[in-house]
Formats: C-alpha cells, structure tokens, sequence
C-alpha cells in the first residue's frame, strides 16, 4: 500500500520535513519573546499596565515606600527603590515574556507581559 | 493545426480551472476550521497536480493562477487570494524543480507542494503584517502541509490511473 505511492526519495523527504518540523516547534517552545509591556503590582494589586515601546519613568509610591521603574528601549529596570537591601535594583533589566524584578520589602513586582491576542489571526481567513 | 490546439488548450484549461473552482467551492462550504489560518485541505490543488503531470507547466501555473484570483473574489477576499497566489507560486515552482529531478513519486512531489504552499503564505503574512512572531505558526503549518501534499498527492495517484493516458490528442 505503501510503496504504491512513494518511492525511496519521498520517505527521505518526507523524514527531512518531520525532523524540521520537530526542531522548529522544539526551537520556538524554548525562544522566548520579547514582550509587549510590563504590569507593576504592589502588593498583589495591580498598579498599571506600561507599554514598553514608549521611554518612561513610573514612580511606584505605595503605603509609604517608593519605587522607580524605567522603561528604555524596550527594557524594564528599578531604576530606585526605597528599601535596605537594593536586590530589585541591582536585577538586570528585564524585556522578555514572563520575567519579573521583584522588590521584597516594599512588596512591587515588575512582570513582563506577552503578546496581545488581536492582530495576528485579523486579516487572513 | 494551430487554430485546433488554440482551441484545445483554451479548453482544457477553462474545464481544469473550473473543476478547480467547484473544489474550492466544496472546501468553502465544508465546515472545518482549526482556528489556524492557513491548515485546510486543499483539494483544489489536486486539479494543479494533474494539470502538471498530464499537461505542462503552463498549463498548471494558468489554471492554478484563474481558480485563486475567481475564487479568491467568491469566497476568501483579495487578502485570501494575495495569500494563496504567494502559496502556489512558491509550491508550483518547488513542485516543478522535484518533477524535473525525477527521484520523486506524485505523492512526494505533492507532499513537498503542500508544504511550499504554506511556508509561502507564511512569508507573505510575515511581510504583510511585519511580526515575525507569526513564526510561531511554522511547525504546525509545515505538518499541515506536509499531510494535506500526501492526501492530494494520493487522490492525484488514483485519479489518474483511471484517466486516458495523454489528456492531449
């Protein structure tokens, strides 16, 4: 049945096509993206949502302690942060899905947030 | 002799292009959505299999070309027919090279087809939208097209153990 319809050259092909197609999929599950902007929490609230595409300064004044977060060129940092032990500010600054600065004492959370839905699935049918 | 094979040819193409037509038409009114755009059948293109290995190169590209523009304004809209056009160009012309090399059955030029078709389409949405996370889309569209070529490329096997010998007079 087999054999019917392929010849030797179509098996290798064939196999050659899995084996990218099992590569890329492995490969893109690994990559991570850049995000699209950074969600800032206090205290396990939502404080705001902040695109990273536009150069900022956020100042985080919450129950009494401050925190500055900075957006440049697509990348978050704690630019300052009012507590003793300056981890969050002493973090690499953050661009990619998921990653996050977290500023223990003063309880601000910085997180990376994905892609949104809309956009890519518009056009085609 | 000339005004004859006109008139052959004008023919046989306008009849491929619309057999073409009516299988794009059953693809359209065939419920079956993945929720990727992109992964579909493609039964259409067993009419382009044909066309290439019972008529000529030409004949494959016209009729291919007639039955996405027609059907591209009846169902899917200009950016469906810009997407597909992309898609078959890059398959046609992948399928043609593999023909040509004669290591390959109708089912593994196919199967090749349908996988050019969707990296072609993949391109032009890469281009069209300018997100290269679109990319995201390549491995499930590689497999859809590598079984959508294979089913074709049976279908196109069976179909034409059963058609004359040279469609030509």
């Amino acid at each position: 049945m087999f054999k019917e319809f392929f010849k030797k050259s179509d098996i290798i092909l064939m196999i050659s096509i899995i084996i990218v197609g099992i590569v890329s999929s492995i490969y893109i599950s690994l990559g991570k993206t850049s995000g699209d902007s950074i969600e800032i929490k206090v205290d396990n609230h939502i404080y705001g949502v902040y695109s990273l595409n536009k150069n900022r300064s956020i100042v985080v004044n919450e129950n009494g302690n401050k925190n500055i977060v900075k957006i440049e060129d697509g990348h978050a940092k704690m630019s300052y942060a009012s507590c003793k032990n300056q981890v969050c500010v002493h973090h690499s600054s953050i661009s990619k899905v998921g990653e996050s600065i977290i500023c223990l004492p003063n309880k601000v959370i910085i997180k990376v947030k994905g892609v949104s839905k809309d956009g890519v699935d518009a056009v085609s049918n | 002799m000339q005004s004859k094979n006109n008139s052959y040819n004008i023919t046989i193409t306008a009849l491929m292009s619309s057999l073409a037509l009516i299988f794009s038409y059953v693809e359209a009114i065939i419920p079956f959505n993945a929720g990727i755009p992109g992964v579909k059948l493609g039964i259409a293109n067993i009419v382009t299999v044909i066309a290439l290995y019972k008529l000529s190169i030409k004949h494959a590209g016209i009729v291919s070309f007639i039955r996405i523009m027609v059907a591209g304004f009846l169902f899917s809209g200009l950016f469906g027919a810009i997407y597909s056009l992309a898609g078959a160009t890059v398959s046609l012309i992948g399928m043609i090279f593999l023909k040509k090399t004669g290591k390959f059955s109708i089912a593994g030029v196919s199967m090749a087809g349908g996988v050019l078709h969707n990296l072609g389409q993949l391109l032009v949405a890469s281009f069209l939208i300018k997100d290269l996370r679109i990319f995201f889309y390549f491995p499930i569209l590689l497999f859809s097209g590598l079984a959508s070529g294979i089913a074709i490329g049976i279908a196109a096997t069976l179909i034409m153990r059963v058609l004359p010998k040279n469609l030509h007079f």
